[in-house]
């Protein structure tokens, strides 16, 4: 499981950033949110918070 | 020299005041342009830019006399004045204002200067991709919600999403409005914890937005298209331009008790010195910017930016504003239960002096007696009584 950020429907508001108990979401100059692997936990807060449905948790299947 | 992260109105209010008190101050903006993306619905009171000393300017460019509060049976409740109550703001060219204001009186304001590292006393900042390290005397945390100049400086200030609003706005044109009014719509199912505005910033030009709980479980996009559908015909939505696209979160509630640390301070939403109520953050992020000047002031003339000076502005701030935004998140909370019929009931009822009376104010006797009528309501209002 991961959070993927779609880059197409965000408007670069920073809600995610601010809501992220792990500050592992960063919104990188202008144009660009990165989320780190390492930190985050997929607890999902970010995919709530967001306005305009920009981040989803994403079911990976392994193989 | 102060350092401040974030070229926003607390930010930027912040360094025109350091900066009229002779103290050098430096604004790091990450974006290139000032004011820009706008996370906002623009609304500000006469009586904040009054008491903090901003002269009325073209970026004030429509002025508001009232306000419609409007049920979702279509009864509303209205609260209108004579003389002007407030504006609505070209938010860009009022943040460009205060960062000319700031520059003139000794300020330097560096946008496209993004922060990439802070530790106490030293600030490094990117531009165009060269880095280059400041040092400071202090740091001024006022990069908005995102507040990460808080986690660099090794803070873990968690926002339960509960205590934030997402928020989403259109400003469209053209539309059929009452050009001096605020139109607010309460409706659990189109703006839950939240509300819709509709916020006139020209004759037929308004913000249209919506502001709902963070853990609503919808996006604030697909309430705000809820609204556009429904109120269409009254606006004239469909045939509307969009001509900006605006939105964000809102920290409205989660107050900090602690804003100071050694050589650093957060103001503005990075502080979440939001109105629980509405939403609205500028005026108390600027009123917080004042207070934290002066304590900054002071702090620079002992050349001590301990905590234990710059604890002042923690003190001030909650003797000020803290304490009541408090009793305001726990109305609020109470607010959060109001259904459908009751807000149908409120308008129908109530007039809006009263209905201002319920959110703002202790409740009269007077008031009192006449909720005691419904017994609902009654229950859930005294629960407000201190």
């Amino acid at each position: 499981m991961a959070v993927e950020w779609r880059g197409e429907r965000c408007i670069k508001c920073g809600a995610c950033v601010g809501v992220c108990p792990f500050g592992a979401i960063r919104l990188e100059g202008t144009h660009r949110v990165v989320i780190d692997p390492e930190k985050c936990t997929n607890c999902g807060l970010c995919v709530k918070a967001c306005p305009v449905g920009a981040l989803k948790l994403e079911f990976k299947v392994r193989k | 020299m102060i350092g401040v992260v974030g070229g926003g109105p607390a930010g930027l209010y912040l360094a025109w005041r350091l900066a009229e008190e002779g103290i050098p101050v430096t604004v790091f903006e990450k974006k290139n342009e000032i004011g820009t993306p706008v996370r906002c619905g623009e609304a500000l009171g006469r009586e904040s830019l009054e008491s903090l000393g901003i002269p009325v300017g073209t970026w004030a460019v429509q002025e508001i006399r009232g306000a419609r509060l409007f049920a979702p049976s279509g009864d509303y409740v209205e609260i209108l004045y004579d003389d002007v109550q407030g504006y609505l703001l070209e938010r860009k060219a009022f943040e460009k204002y205060l960062a000319k204001r700031a520059a003139r009186a000794g300020a330097l304001i560096l946008a496209g200067h993004e922060v990439t590292d802070l530790s106490k006393g030293k600030v490094v900042a990117s531009h165009l991709g060269e880095e280059k390290t400041y040092r400071v005397d202090m740091i001024v945390g006022a990069d908005g919600i995102e507040a990460w100049s808080a986690r660099m400086y090794g803070l873990n200030l968690p926002l339960p999403v509960h205590e934030m609003d997402k928020a989403f706005e259109y400003e469209m044109t053209p539309l059929d409005l009452d050009p001096h009014v605020l139109d607010f719509y309460f409706d659990t199912e189109l703006a839950p914890r939240g509300y819709v505005w509709v916020f006139p910033k020209d004759r037929d030009t308004a913000n249209v937005g919506v502001g709902v709980a963070g853990d609503a479980p919808r996006t604030a996009r697909e309430y705000l298209n809820m609204f556009l559908e429904r109120y269409s015909e009254k606006y004239g939505f469909d045939s509307a331009s969009v001509v900006e696209v605006k939105g964000g979160g809102v920290p409205v509630g989660g107050l900090l008790r602690q804003l100071s640390w050694d050589g650093f301070l957060l103001v503005g939403d990075a502080a979440r010195q939001v109105h629980p109520l509405h939403g609205g953050g500028m005026a108390l992020a600027m009123e917080a910017a004042k207070i934290a000047s002066e304590v900054i002031a002071k702090a620079w003339r002992k050349k001590n930016f301990s905590r234990e000076v710059l604890k002042e502005y923690d003190r001030i701030w909650w003797e000020k504003r803290g304490k009541e935004l408090e009793s305001l998140v726990k109305k609020r909370k109470i607010f959060e239960k109001l259904t459908n019929e009751d807000f149908n009931l409120l308008a129908r009822a109530f007039t809006g002096e009263e209905i201002m009376e319920i959110a703002h104010r202790p409740l009269s006797p007077k008031l009192l007696k006449k909720l005691a009528r419904y017994p609902r309501l009654l229950t859930l209002f005294s629960k407000m009584i201190p």
